[in-house]
């Protein structure tokens, strides 16, 4: 978690602001390491990156994961406006034309999904976790209903 | 319009080739071959020259055979992993012009409805998902007939690849990419091969009547006098 991360949360939980947590997936990434190479796969993650930061704003953090993952932490972020977002930035990538050597190439996102009232009374690290464990499972259940699918995680204290 | 149809499993690619050549030469039917994986073998185009192309001592201490066959194209390493597909047919069986190019795009229809994958294509000599090849191709032509083979990699093994080198002659596609940066492997895309070979006799059965035919039946053509050019080098 970086120092940034960890300022942000501590402001959201000082403030008891609501936060949002996504984390993002590029659907059948395994199927296409197979089909393209390393350097287009790697234009790939770095156009969806792109895409990602064109809809979040300044205070928002995007946070390459590895395997096709990011995870997208917004900061005084209700559930509601959190599922907007996330469906603005599938919308976006699933129509951007991805300049691949003859063949188009259309992509696809799955998310999992979670807002939450930040609680002083949790260490910061412990509550961080417990975002990350429920975005995993969140997006596990988007996964198992077929890709492309945003699975939310609802609000807990 | 018959074909008919030869399923075949692990059989040897050599014994696969002298089959198709005198299939090729002798008969005058319409065939599709199917095979599931062979022995490991080396397999060379009429032309190629294996010092060229082959590790050669470690292909001969690791007892891999090395096979020229009677058709032109590249040089492939094959094994239980390769799932071979050939069609000879009687030229007048179709409404195109029997040269290179427009057999190899009819074979590219045909298997876009085998594959069912949009990035899946004919480029060069080749067929690619993606970026990567998934399929060689090799043909013979002569005055009223021709074959077309094709070797799918269906998975690999990255070791086996070292017994080729790099040939003089590649795909300009290729761009010097090692075989892991290159090749496609269509397990990991495909149930099973058999979902594939179902794929292939839906998209035979909707251009042709098919008739399933025995290795045995054909066995005999191998027996008629014919010119042999596939050989164990």
């Amino acid at each position: 978690m970086t120092e940034e991360v960890v300022k942000k949360i501590s402001q959201s939980r000082t403030h008891h602001l609501p936060l949002a947590v996504i984390l993002i997936e590029i659907d059948q990434f395994e199927e296409m390491k197979q089909i393209f190479t390393s350097d287009t796969l790697q234009e790939i993650l770095e156009a969806v990156d792109s895409l990602i930061k064109t809809h979040i704003r300044k205070q928002d953090f995007l946070l390459p994961q590895g395997d096709a993952r990011f995870l997208l932490i917004l900061p005084r972020t209700s559930q509601r406006a959190a599922v907007a977002i996330t469906e603005i930035i599938r919308a976006e990538v699933v129509s951007h034309s991805f300049a691949l050597q003859l063949v188009p190439l259309t992509i696809t996102l799955s998310m999992g999904l979670t807002a939450f009232d930040t609680d002083p009374a949790r260490s910061i690290y412990d509550e961080f976790e417990g975002y990350l464990g429920k975005v995993e499972r969140a997006l596990t259940k988007a996964k198992e209903k077929g890709n492309t699918l945003i699975a939310l995680k609802k609000k807990e204290r | 319009m018959t074909i008919n149809l030869l399923h075949l499993t692990h059989y040897p690619i050599y014994d696969q080739l002298l089959l198709e050549e005198a299939l090729l030469r002798m008969d005058v039917r319409n065939w599709c071959i199917i095979n599931e994986g062979s022995l490991q073998s080396i397999v060379m185009g009429i032309s190629g020259k294996k010092e060229e192309l082959i590790d050669c001592n470690r292909a001969a201490r690791d007892g891999i055979p090395l096979i020229k066959r009677f058709s032109g194209g590249g040089t492939v390493i094959v094994d239980e992993n390769t799932l071979f597909i050939t069609f000879i047919c009687q030229k007048e069986i179709h409404d195109f012009p029997a040269y290179p190019e427009p057999i190899l795009r009819w074979h590219e229809d045909l298997y876009r409805d085998v594959f069912k994958n949009d990035l899946f294509h004919l480029r060069e000599n080749d067929f690619v998902i993606g970026e990567k090849k998934c399929g060689g191709n090799a043909q013979y032509i002569k005055k009223d007939r021709w074959l077309h083979h094709t070797s799918f990699l269906w998975d690999y093994n990255d070791e086996s690849m070292s017994y080729l080198l790099m040939p003089k002659k590649t795909p300009h596609y290729r761009q010097q990419r090692p075989h892991n940066e290159f090749l496609c492997r269509l397990a990991p895309l495909y149930s099973s091969k058999q979902e594939l070979i179902d794929n292939l006799k839906s998209a035979l059965n909707a251009r042709f009547s098919l008739e399933t035919q025995q290795l045995e039946d054909v066995l005999s053509t191998l027996k008629q006098p014919e010119r042999q050019a596939t050989s164990l080098v």
